[in-house]
């Protein structure tokens, strides 16, 4: 499972999720007001054909999935509704993370504005929507408090081509949303309440999971241990399979301070010695 | 205690040391327990591309690993400290925060 998409939109198009997707603007602004930094506007209410592209098959990402953003809506939606993610011909196969055009609902992985969850959101506030999918169960989140669900069939369509931020995709017309968007996250399995409220706080940036990167950044946010983060007194390693990568290849010398306590004497070192009960406990920081 | 950093020897410090007591080694040319120096090697440390970062309850080249309780690890490359680990979870998930470069690091072996 993995966050498939994820473009902070801080100021750049750079996409930090899993899948390999071109990214283009085509004609979004950049604001110094944003959620996290900068973010990008998509116009101001009226017939606006302001968006951002991702234009490569990003993935078939199933039927469980997520979809997440901050929003700034600055006032009433052109035509039917505030398009913040849209795939696939809006008239067709299609389906959109969107804004009732009056922002009184938002709806996300609908076939256009069929199924608007009724929820207020406010104009010239940030305000951070999540909508879920599980089976044929669609969960609606507003600022990281679940709000409800809508029971509905689990086929969905165009996941991947003529995909929008911050437009509709119909195919011969454009209506952009009326306002900001900031962090938009597609992932291809259902989060769990709790990443929901994590991702809200706008503190934590979530990773790959798939399991091969070693290091995941967590920005601090001006206190010492970032938000998601607990401490323990220790980690302990089971002697058989777990293990740490520094991610470290010192260049000039290596030096190491460890505060440890040995458990037993049951571990070996490269050579597959067995440790002398009694006499000496191996730590293992090897490099070799 | 064993340790190997570059291509350098295997240094056994061979300290005796008591299972479930607290202690603190600081590794380098050099081995201090607990503040005493108790091992003094002449190492010349060259640094390679290929070989392997540096890991944390294992060793890289072999499959045997390690069980003791790691509260607290500090790495530095020359005098500039390149790794502060402190063990957490993040978002339930057991690792290591490093207070250096603000990143978790997670398990890379199986269990």
């Amino acid at each position: 499972m993995a966050l498939q998409v994820w473009l902070p939109l801080n100021g750049t198009l750079e996409n930090k999720g899993l899948s390999n997707v071109t990214v283009t603007n085509s004609g979004a602004t950049v604001d110094n007001n944003g959620k996290i930094g900068k973010c990008y506007n998509f116009g101001n209410g009226n017939a606006s054909s302001k968006g951002i592209s991702i234009n490569n098959n990003f993935v078939n990402i199933g039927t469980n999935r997520s979809i997440c953003a901050w929003v700034r809506p600055k006032g009433n939606h052109y035509h039917y509704s505030g398009a913040i993610v849209s795939s696939g011909n809006w008239n067709n196969s299609s389906w959109t993370f969107c804004l009732k055009s009056d922002n009184t609902g938002f709806t996300g992985f609908d076939r256009g504005y069929k199924n608007y969850y009724s929820e207020n959101i406010p104009i010239n506030t940030w305000t951070h929507l999540c909508v879920t999918v599980e089976g044929n169960v669609t969960k609606f989140y507003k600022n990281g408090v679940y709000l409800g669900m809508q029971s509905r069939g689990t086929t969905f369509s165009s996941d991947a081509a003529n995909t929008m931020i911050g437009r509709e995709t119909y195919a011969s017309g454009y209506f952009s949303f009326n306002g900001d968007i900031n962090d938009v996250r597609i992932y291809d399995h259902c989060l769990s309440p709790k990443e929901v409220k994590e991702i809200s706080k706008g503190l934590i940036l979530h990773y790959k999971l798939d399991g091969n990167d070693i290091g995941i950044t967590i920005p601090r946010n001006g206190g010492l241990i970032p938000d998601g983060v607990e401490l323990y007194d220790y980690i302990e390693g089971n002697g058989t399979s777990t293990y740490l990568n520094t991610g470290i290849n010192p260049r000039v010398k290596p030096r190491v301070v460890a505060d440890l306590t040995f458990v037993n004497a049951t571990d070996k070192d490269y050579w597959g010695n067995s440790a002398i009960t009694g006499s000496a406990y191996y730590a293992n920081f090897y490099q070799y | 205690m064993y340790y190997r950093f570059g291509t350098t020897t295997s240094i056994n410090c061979g300290n005796a040391v008591s299972a479930n007591t607290r202690h603190i080694y600081d590794v380098s040319d050099n081995v201090y327990l607990d503040g005493t120096l108790i091992k003094t090697t002449t190492n010349t440390y060259t640094y390679n591309s290929s070989q392997s970062n540096i890991l944390i309850f294992k060793a890289a080249r072999s499959n045997y690993y390690s069980d003791y309780k790691l509260h607290d690890f500090k790495l530095y490359d020359g005098d500039t400290l390149v790794r502060h680990l402190l063990p957490c979870t993040y978002l339930g998930e057991p690792g290591m925060w490093d207070t250096v470069e603000n990143k978790f690091y997670r398990n890379q072996g199986t269990g």
